[in-house]
């Protein structure tokens, strides 16, 4: 009896962890300092984190830029690949330190987890077949394919409306099931809709004209109460002085969100 | 033909991640799961009533739900973090990830539920009277077991068990959900990173190719041991 209290007791905490605010300060800086490294969740997500195929080494516009936010707190910059899904549990649980994925800064998921500086921003565009007689207007009644849990996928649901939604585990499904025919509209980043639809496998989609939605700010995700936070937006708002981030959006076509980096 | 090398070899990686999970979870379930229906079939009650009570949670959740719950509720309990392989031989220390060693430890308690309770049906489908020959025959409890019931029950529980080891192999593809790289995660990648779809199919050729050679193995196995026909 008494072990089934204790497991109750740990699923209350778990929950209640789940949670809670966690208001307190977590001490992240010194606890990276010790174990020598920072570790970086992300998912491949190209142009911001995919492994250079030459090297074999990671690269992107996040994953360079934290490898030097990692050089500058003098520790190894240690990226690995997560279950997007997943991400708040990972911060959660010590898994990892950062996200650092174009991860999209929504309110909702400003309640578990903390935000650097918003330093690029993105849009939520729909994708149909080439040729295809929707338009903005129409899509609200048509087959819409989401990543579960994205950015698109509450676009889809609250800013177009749509009631025939299928959801996916990964914004590349939502793209397979409008190539497959078994949906007619796949709502996606910008960022990678630009980098891969029309091309290879995916030659015969194109993004839909004028069906652009919800102008998104992308931000660093950290632990409730990190103290990494202070660190992270000087580094970032330094970069973007001395010109390093307007070279990497270059070089990587990403948006920046200049308001915020001033 | 160069993708196909480069997918293919990929592929074969991921492979060896879910076979070692496979192995490695049938090497730590087995005994556990024998271990487990001795403790489900104890006359002491609070014993079998605790290890009941496990066998139906591991049983009456997802797999899914239990690996994340491995994986993840220790580090947000601030318990403990799962240990990182530190060897400094690059091979060993990612595929033996913190994140393989926990879906490992959450296949491994999972599968010792299913097995003990075929482990129990087998062991009870034995009838009472071979041990009341073992016992005139002066035999011990143990030598019993051992000697005379064991043997049987190994071949009653052939065709279940090898039913549970092939779903098993397919299970390991879960472990995808906390980013254990093996074979369907390494398919997957090819889909984000290269947009290509025909790996992920190539992944199932690869459980099918597997699957029947456990499927002619356990015949073999059932061949052998086709003793005490009855």
């Amino acid at each position: 009896m008494k072990k089934v209290l204790v497991l109750l007791l740990a699923l209350v905490m778990a929950c209640a962890s789940f949670t809670s605010c966690g208001c307190q300060e977590i001490n992240d800086l010194e606890k990276i300092q010790e174990s020598g490294k920072l570790v970086v969740g992300v998912t491949v997500y190209k142009p911001m984190d995919y492994i250079d195929e030459e090297t074999g080494e990671w690269t992107g516009f996040d994953a360079e830029l934290a490898q030097a936010f990692a050089e500058r707190l003098g520790v190894k910059c240690q990226i690995v690949i997560i279950t997007w899904a997943n991400k708040v549990a990972e911060l959660n649980s010590n898994q990892i330190d950062l996200v650092w994925n174009g991860m999209t800064a929504s309110d909702e998921l400003g309640e578990s987890i903390d935000f650097s500086v918003p330093y690029a921003k993105n849009a939520q565009v729909a994708v149909v077949k080439k040729g295809s007689s929707l338009t903005k207007d129409s899509i609200k009644n048509a087959k819409i394919a989401v990543e579960d849990g994205s950015a698109g996928h509450t676009v889809a649901e609250e800013t177009i409306g749509a009631t025939n939604i299928a959801k996916l585990t990964a914004m590349n499904d939502a793209l397979n099931e409008v190539k497959g025919g078994t949906s007619e509209v796949a709502i996606i980043d910008l960022t990678m809709a630009e980098s891969i639809v029309g091309k290879g496998e995916y030659a015969d989609l194109e993004i839909l004209s004028g069906a652009s939605y919800g102008e998104e700010i992308f931000a660093v995700g950290l632990r409730k109460g990190s103290d990494l936070k202070a660190e992270l937006d000087a580094f970032l708002k330094e970069k973007y002085a001395d010109g390093t981030l307007a070279k990497l959006a270059e070089k990587y076509q990403v948006v920046l969100n200049e308001d915020a980096l001033k | 033909m160069e993708m196909f090398l480069d997918v293919l070899s990929q592929l074969a990686g991921g492979f060896v991640t879910s076979f070692l999970l496979f192995i490695l979870t049938l090497i730590l379930a087995l005994p556990l799961g024998l271990l487990v229906s001795f403790c489900t079939m104890s006359k002491f009650a609070p014993l079998s009533m605790l290890s009941k009570l496990i066998v139906w949670i591991l049983r009456g959740t997802p797999l899914m739900l239990q690996i994340f719950a491995i994986f993840y509720l220790p580090g947000i309990l601030r318990l403990f973090i799962w240990p990182q392989m530190n060897t400094g031989w690059e091979w060993f220390d990612t595929t033996f990830s913190t994140r393989f060693i926990a879906a490992l430890v959450a296949f491994a308690i999972n599968y010792a539920a299913y097995f003990s309770e075929i482990f129990r049906g087998g062991i009870q489908s034995i009838s009472q009277g071979q041990y009341e020959a073992c016992q005139v025959l002066g035999m011990s409890k143990r030598e019993a077991f051992f000697k005379v019931i064991l043997l049987q029950v190994i071949k009653r529980i052939i065709p279940p068990m090898s039913n549970e080891i092939i779903t098993l192999i397919k299970d390991t593809s879960l472990a995808n959900t906390i980013a254990v790289y093996e074979l369907i995660f390494e398919a997957k990648e090819f889909m984000v990173i290269d947009a290509l779809i025909w790996p992920l199919f190539m992944a199932g050729a690869f459980y099918l190719l597997f699957v029947g050679l456990l499927t002619i193995i356990f015949g073999l196995i059932e061949k052998k041991l086709s003793y005490f026909r009855s």
